[in-house]
């Protein structure tokens, strides 16, 4: 990727990473919930810890809002440090549940 | 001899049985309270599962999370605004007489689950993990334990911080009120005065042959009236990876001792322990199922079904009832004794309870 040439700050530093060996700076939001919660990567509503079902919640909606509270199954449950009018409203997970929309990409 | 002493002696012996007269013998009471969504703090009468009072959470948000209580039984004092400000609540009045906004413009600071109080009730201490916001990146920063006083007031800020390794969860105080115990990949033992590590108890890093490195929930571990805090983890066995192991871990607050036990031959896992304060010998687990475990062995001595999930639990300071709470809209009670249901009682609108921790506490 010899042609690619940074034109910004941004690009500049990740070019240079290699060079002053600084990539190993990079690591993952600590634990991920300031800023978003991409990296939260236990298994969620499908599977349990032992990737099968036995020890899923009982029922499933137990777990709903403790786990959008703050995102702990974001490819799930949009979380609500994102979206955090997403249950606005909506105060009774085992009640309300067929009343959640679903999130789009923005646009 | 002196000749006043036989007129004096009846005076003040009269008068003391008449203060005891006139003045109230004061008894505690104890209460339980949980957070819904919908931003409500509920308190609840134990003894008869009846709904008290409900407050209002000034602030947006789905709902308080993790809460401690003052030793007095006073103050509540929760995390809301999506884990971005502490606030204290006076029970009595339902009025905000505490409050720290941990954001600012270009920082970010949550606090989830690691919030403790100190045993004098002057002091609370709370998990901060931090990013800085800068013109078109975010930059970590290491995570710390700010320190507020409680009379800071409504724009009460840090009195003091101290940085504490990455991945911290909870928080435990020491009962004579000099070690703060950071739970994070380890257990790590803080002075609270000075900040300085003092010493580390490994877990991730423990050298067990028999169980793969734990997966720790370092959540769900609350104010209680046990010396125990202690948490649930599970790995595999070592031998065979397909055996699913899970146990209890964490620390003794009064004698700073970590204990770390394997449950023997559960049916399920659990999400939360408490440790029975009348003998301290029984633990009792709660998830799917509940379970009444031996503290000092780990073997099952009873398992009923919970009827659903059960995220957080206490027990009552006479130890005869575990109360149940977290997930959906129930509190239930059961009998530390046999694991019989004693009631339960519905939240109001059936809110949900989310993260929010159960307090039982002595006013």
């Amino acid at each position: 990727m010899k042609h690619l040439k940074p034109i910004n700050r941004t690009a500049e530093r990740i070019d240079n990473s290699d060079r002053e060996q600084t990539a190993d700076q990079v690591f993952a939001m600590d634990p991920v919930y300031p800023a978003g919660c991409t990296t939260a990567l236990d298994p969620g509503v499908e599977v349990d810890v032992s990737g099968g079902v036995s020890a899923l919640c009982i029922p499933w909606e137990a777990d709903l809002y403790g786990c959008s509270d703050p995102c702990y199954w974001p490819a799930s449950i949009p979380d609500t440090l994102s979206h955090p009018d997403w249950s606005e409203g909506k105060t009774s997970g085992q009640n309300d549940w067929r009343e959640l929309e679903p999130i789009y990409p923005k646009r | 001899m002196d000749n006043r002493l036989p007129k004096i002696l009846p005076l003040t012996l009269l008068l003391g049985l008449l203060c005891s007269a006139i003045s109230p013998i004061v008894a505690t009471k104890e209460y339980l309270a949980v957070g819904t969504y919908g931003n409500d703090l509920h308190i609840i009468d134990p003894a008869n599962l009846s709904l008290l009072k409900t407050i209002e959470i000034p602030g947006s948000g789905s709902g308080p999370s993790f809460m401690v209580t003052s030793p007095d039984g006073n103050y509540i004092y929760l995390l809301s605004n999506a884990w971005s400000s502490l606030i204290g609540i006076e029970i009595d009045s339902g009025k905000q007489v505490f409050r720290a906004d941990m954001n600012t413009e270009t920082l970010m600071a949550r606090g989830m689950f690691g919030l403790a109080i100190h045993p004098n009730g002057s002091e609370l201490y709370i998990v901060q993990t931090r990013t800085q916001k800068h013109r078109n990146y975010y930059e970590v920063l290491p995570p710390q334990v700010a320190v507020y006083s409680t009379d800071g007031g409504l724009n009460a800020k840090p009195i003091r911080s101290f940085t504490i390794p990455r991945h911290p969860v909870e928080l435990a105080v020491s009962k004579d009120g000099k070690s703060l115990y950071v739970y994070a990949h380890d257990i790590h033992r803080f002075d609270i005065a000075s900040g300085q590590l003092e010493k580390t108890y490994p877990v991730l890093n423990w050298q067990r042959t028999d169980i793969t490195p734990p997966d720790k929930f370092n959540v769900w571990g609350t104010q209680n009236y046990s010396d125990y805090h202690l948490l649930f983890y599970y790995g595999f066995d070592s031998r065979d990876p397909n055996t699913l192991k899970f146990g209890y871990q964490g620390m003794n607050v009064r004698d700073g001792y970590h204990i770390a036990r394997l449950v023997d031959q559960a049916t399920s896992t659990t999400v939360a322990f408490v440790v029975n304060p009348n003998g301290q010998s029984k633990l009792f687990g709660v998830g799917d199922k509940i379970f009444k475990i031996d503290l000092a062995s780990g073997k099952v001595e009873r398992e009923v079904a919970g009827g659903q999930l059960w995220q957080t639990a206490k027990i009552s300071k006479d130890g005869t009832r575990l109360f149940t709470g977290g997930g959906r809209c129930n509190i239930g009670v059961w009998s530390t004794a046999d694991l019989s249901k004693l009631g339960n009682i519905v939240l109001p609108n059936c809110a949900d309870q989310a993260d929010s921790t159960l307090l039982l506490f002595e006013n």
